[in-house]
């Protein structure tokens, strides 16, 4: 059934003009359906439900919408400052002495499975 | 193929099959289906009226929220444009249905589980702008909810699913080629086999939890908590942009886990005869039904124990696997 229409076959399409092409007619399709809804869409303006609270009560600032990540990051944080922020720089070099070595060895694996640099 | 031929298959394919018609009609049966078996886990009777065993019944709201309801709000303007942003997201999903060999017209391109990714990330997108384009506090912290989470499910997912189809079409990296055409190591090669296996069964289990908190199924559905934020997301929806919502809800679901399934039982492959497409669609119940029973047996978490959760299950398994398959 494959062989109806291979991806070789296609491939001939450069990847930028097949982008384009699927988000064209996501685009098309979106339009295709809303389009004849939108004639029918009857809209009734009411106030903002606030369970009847003035509004001036909720606000959403900076700090309130990333509070979940920084407190699963906290732990991390707290972790690595109390480590580090000792004053001495051997405290630092030995916590990233393992990171460095892990680089080492990856750039050794990669150099020496491509054959030499 | 000349670009007016892909251009026309994929019209076809986006519009008719595998694409809108098919997923919405997949969609709205797999809610019907959802709805029986919560329903009758929690010892009730779920849908019943509308249709043979209350089958219909999906369809009936939908049809009733589009065409029937008006759209009252006070926190969208234009209130139309809302309904736009969602219908952008199931054209999206219907048109990355080109990548799936159910149809004689589907097609796939070398990389092209890239392209899935890029059109599927939309119906991420579309839920993340409802949320925030209300002036409403409640849809503010659905939507602020759910980018939290999107921070780390989204890698999850993407990652693996490239692990799923790198390990079965590891020379192109092709969705369509690894349910199509999947590579499936003979028995002769036992670590070779046993690696494909691993990648798998460990991809599957990232996948299946990421996929949860991507489709907002309990215990993360952390964005529309009722009892806390007022449903969250969908507070100020109603009429055709509710309906919508839903909509897209199911197709992103069915989507997902057609493909997941698909993927995590590779035999018999995807293909556009009858037999393998039945085939397909057991599998898909198959692990619906899995994944319906582990959700809904659990409670809703709060928003840094699922970070907490997400943080050290899906996004590591999803990286381990993904360096797993680069061993094959």
């Amino acid at each position: 059934m494959l062989e109806g229409i291979s991806y070789r076959r296609v491939g001939k399409l450069d990847a930028l003009t097949l982008i384009g092409l699927l988000t064209a007619v996501s685009l098309l399709v979106s339009l295709v359906i809303w389009l004849p809804l939108a004639t029918k869409i009857r809209v009734r303006k009411t106030e903002v439900y606030l369970s009847g609270e003035p509004q001036a009560h909720f606000s959403i600032g900076i700090a309130e919408i990333s509070w979940a990540v920084r407190s699963v990051l906290e732990r991390l944080y707290t972790t690595i400052i109390n480590y580090v922020q000792t004053g001495v720089f051997n405290d630092w070099f030995s916590l990233s002495l393992p990171y460095l070595l892990l680089l080492l060895v990856l750039l050794t694996v990669a150099i020496v499975s491509r054959g030499g640099v | 193929m000349d670009l007016i031929e892909v251009f026309g298959r994929v019209l076809f394919t986006a519009l008719v099959y595998p694409g809108l018609l098919f997923l919405t009609v997949l969609g709205l049966l797999s809610q019907w289906y959802r709805r029986k078996l919560v329903a009758r886990l929690q010892n009730r009777v779920g849908p019943k009226y509308v249709g043979p065993i209350g089958i219909l019944q999906p369809f009936a709201d939908l049809y009733k929220l589009l065409f029937v309801k008006e759209l009252v709000t006070g926190s969208y303007s234009p209130a139309k444009l809302l309904v736009y942003v969602l219908t952008l997201g199931i054209a999206a999903l219907s048109t990355s249905t080109i990548f799936l060999p159910l149809s004689p017209f589907s097609f796939g391109v070398s990389y092209d589980i890239l392209l899935f990714i890029y059109l599927t990330l939309y119906a991420s997108i579309a839920f993340a702008i409802v949320g925030f384009g209300s002036v409403s506090p409640y849809p503010s912290f659905g939507g602020v909810r759910y980018t939290t989470m999107m921070l780390v499910f989204e890698p999850a997912v993407a990652l693996s699913l490239l692990a799923m189809v790198r390990i079965l079409s590891p020379y192109s990296l092709s969705l369509y080629e690894a349910l199509g055409k999947p590579r499936i190591l003979e028995l002769n090669q036992p670590l070779g086999s046993l690696v494909q296996v691993l990648v798998l069964a460990v991809a599957g289990i990232s996948f299946s939890i990421a996929v949860l908190s991507k489709a907002m199924m309990k215990p993360f559905d952390i964005p529309e908590a009722e009892t806390e934020v007022a449903g969250g997301y969908l507070a100020e929806l109603s009429g055709p942009a509710l309906g919508m919502a839903i909509l897209l809800h199911e197709v992103e679901l069915a989507l997902y886990v057609l493909v997941f399934s698909n993927l995590l039982i590779p035999v018999p492959p995807m293909l556009p005869d009858a037999l393998n497409v039945v085939a397909s669609l057991v599998k898909y119940v198959v692990v619906l039904t899995l994944i319906v029973v582990v959700a809904y047996s659990m409670g809703r978490i709060r928003l840094d124990q699922a970070l907490r959760t997400l943080f050290k299950m899906p996004l590591p398994l999803s990286i381990l696997s993904l360096a797993l398959s680069f061993l094959v």
